[in-house]
């Protein structure tokens, strides 16, 4: 009789496991951890921003502090229709026509293109904020002081050139 | 009185204690006002036509959200009638509060038939907790939602325990409770309705052969199985309810998963150990009771359209069985091994609980909070009943918004989350119209069947919720069991539309929040 008790608790296990992998949300994203890395992404992994080599991450209320893999800088893959500004305005990504024009009338300022080539360029401000036009918010990356960030258009991903953590700051609307 | 109230004090009193603690779990993510039940919309619509001074004998004749008139407004009555006389201002909140105290009813409903069946309180206590673990999270929704469905299983379980008690009246007894089980709801209630006579009945013929119970239960439930298969069979029933009904006939296969999810492995052991238990014992009631268990499990079995619904009975005959069951294997142990064993399998059904709900939840949690109804939402229904509440407007939106705002802004709408499919049609093709003419056409078009003289007024509500919706397939948005249930806000996207809109049809903007956007249009 206690071997079918025991059993019983046993099936009982899902609660556990779902506790695990539960979800944490900050403003209108949720944040897990997969095998690559931490993931920041709304409802069932629309529109997610892959943070690859990051091994832990905390929250504290809108900012997402990444922790990386030792001696393995973090890798930031966006995807092909995010748009990527950085605080001085400068755009680095080719949204529509429309879609610029909601941004500008959003801003109060209009965007700079950053030139298409070299598609492989430096981020030279310390703040790059990423939009999906598809979901509502932002996420803002902050480049660590001492660090070089690169841009790189054709694999849509932004690099760093020594590991170090990464805080990304959840905004409603572009806080420019 | 008071015998009965020292006898039961501590038991009710954990029993109540235990349900506060789950039902505060079940919130914990969905704090007050928060609501987690779709279907109340469509209730609280029906339920602010009565409140405005309208009455009619079925929903259907009061909002065209119904299409299919299960039930009569008798539910609806009672909880107009509790709103108006507690002058209940904030709707979320007021649900929130009656479904915790309904969650609460039932266990102790689970409670009271458990008692009446074994008069044991150790059984009956574990009753109460496996019914507040237990929630059927798909179409029976038996102790968290305060729905006509629940309402009636309730009534049920109060009209089984007092026909249990009472044997002297209980043909009278099963015959009153009947008539309010049908008043509640005519198809869920009037099985419960059946299935109580039949318990009342029933219970007086007592035998005592193990093996002639097995033969009859094995027997009922063969036949309460293939009569409604054969029945399937001769009679398409997948147009009951315009169509929905072909989306809630699940295979076999996805009952058992549902039964998996809801229940864990839990009954595996312990419901046949409760029915073995039954069969070798001379209580009529408790045989009984495993014979309406075998009923409802092969009818519920059955290809039939909505039968899952009945699960709400089958709640209830489950946790008392099971609960004999888990009493049965522990009354030979030591006093201290048995408490720890009945902990432990206690203690296993609140994990089946944490992880059954947190499964159902996480689709719809947004900004942290799971609810079908954001707080972008709440504050938009608030701002237009202030503005438009007296006026002769309707409002029109995706099926999923107007649903919610309908009922909580008292403005109609076309159909709610039920708007039938020439109504979607014409504002797909209004929102896709190249001119303004052309899209006011269209616009104007668009009706609710219940009211003659169509408003001049239209409040074109646009949230993030409609923006998803417009990016759905075709046959999607068309699709009446198809809802965005989860609230979204505008995207970048939406703006741009949204601007592009403003141009094209001259619209005049006269509410805006990050999720939503609402145009006033005179036709």
């Amino acid at each position: 009789m206690i071997v079918c008790f025991i059993l019983i608790i046993l099936a009982g296990r899902a609660g556990f496991s779902l506790w695990q992998t539960h979800e944490q949300h900050v403003g209108y994203f949720n944040v897990s951890s997969n095998s690559y890395g931490v993931a920041i992404y709304q409802e069932t992994r629309r529109a997610s921003v892959q943070f690859a080599n990051t091994h832990a991450f905390t929250i504290h209320n809108n900012e997402i502090t990444l922790f990386p893999r030792s001696n393995t800088p973090i890798l930031l893959t966006y995807n092909r229709d995010d748009i990527v500004i950085d605080d001085y305005s400068t755009l680095y990504t080719e949204p529509t026509q429309e879609q610029l024009t909601v941004l500008t009338q959003t801003l109060h300022t209009p965007l700079v293109k950053a030139p298409s080539s070299p598609r492989t360029i430096a981020l030279t401000h310390a703040r790059v904020y990423i939009v999906n036009p598809a979901i509502p918010g932002v996420l803002e990356v902050k480049i660590p002081d001492g660090l070089q960030a690169h841009i790189n258009r054709n694999e849509k991903q932004i690099t760093f050139n020594a590991p170090h953590s990464l805080t990304i700051t959840v905004y409603d609307t572009l806080p420019l | 009185m008071k015998r009965l109230l020292t006898y039961h004090g501590m038991s009710c009193f954990i029993v109540i204690v235990l349900s506060i603690a789950l039902y505060l779990i079940w919130r914990s993510n969905s704090p007050y006002p928060h609501t987690l039940n779709w279907d109340i919309w469509e209730h609280q619509t029906v339920v602010n036509a009565i409140r405005n001074g309208s009455l009619a004998l079925f929903p259907s004749m009061l909002s065209d959200t119904f299409r299919f008139d299960g039930y009569t407004t008798i539910f609806h009555l009672f909880i107009a009638g509790i709103q108006t006389l507690t002058h209940v201002k904030n709707i979320l909140g007021f649900w929130w509060i009656a479904e915790g105290v309904f969650f609460i009813l039932t266990s102790l409903a689970a409670y009271a038939l458990t008692i009446s069946v074994t008069r044991n309180r150790m059984i009956a206590v574990m009753s109460a907790l496996l019914s507040a673990c237990f929630f059927e999270s798909s179409v029976a929704f038996t102790t968290f939602f305060l729905i006509p469905q629940t309402l009636a299983a309730f009534i049920w379980v109060l009209g089984m325990t007092a026909v249990t008690l009472h044997r002297a009246h209980r043909i009278r007894i099963a015959f009153l409770y009947s008539l309010m089980l049908i008043a509640v709801h005519g198809i869920v209630g009037g099985v419960g309705a059946i299935l109580l006579l039949f318990y009342a009945f029933g219970i007086s013929w007592s035998h005592n052969d193990t093996k002639l119970s097995t033969l009859m239960w094995i027997c009922v439930g063969v036949i309460a199985y293939a009569l409604p298969t054969l029945v399937t069979y001769f009679f398409p029933l997948g147009d009951i309810n315009a169509g929905e009904a072909q989306y809630f006939t699940q295979s076999l296969t996805q009952k058992l998963a549902l039964i998996q999810q809801w229940y864990g492995l839990l009954p595996v052991i312990f419901l046949s150990a409760g029915v073995w238990q039954i069969t070798r014992s001379h209580n009529a009631a408790a045989k009984m009771l495993g014979m309406l268990l075998f009923i409802l499990v092969g009818f519920i079995a059955a290809p039939f359209p909505y039968v899952l619904k009945f699960a709400t009975y089958i709640h209830y005959l489950i946790v008392v069985i099971m609960a004999i069951g888990i009493g049965g294997l522990v009354y030979d142990s030591h006093t201290r091994m048995r408490y720890v064993l009945v902990g432990l399998t206690g203690l296993t059904a609140m994990l089946v609980f944490i992880s059954n709900t947190t499964s159902w939840k996480n689709p719809i949690v947004y900004r942290g909070i799971a609810s079908e109804v954001s707080v972008d939402e709440q504050q938009a229904a608030t701002a237009i009943t202030a503005m438009f509440k007296q006026s002769d407007v309707m409002l029109i939106s995706d099926p999923a918004t107007q649903y919610i705002f309908e009922a909580l802004s008292g403005i109609n709408s076309p159909g709610g989350a039920y708007m039938d499919r020439e109504t979607r049609q014409l504002l797909l093709q209004a929102l896709s119209a190249d001119a303004e003419g052309s899209f006011l056409s269209a616009m104007a078009q668009i009706h609710d069947r219940l009211v003659v003289k169509q408003p001049k007024t239209i409040l074109l509500v646009i949230s993030g919720r409609t923006g998803k919706w417009l990016n759905s397939p075709t046959e999607k948005q068309l699709d009446i069991s198809y809802n965005i249930w989860r609230p979204e806000a505008l995207s970048l996207n939406d703006n741009v539309i949204l601007e592009m809109w403003k141009k094209r049809y001259n619209l005049q903007e006269v509410y805006k929040n990050p999720s939503i956007v609402i145009f006033n249009l005179h036709i």
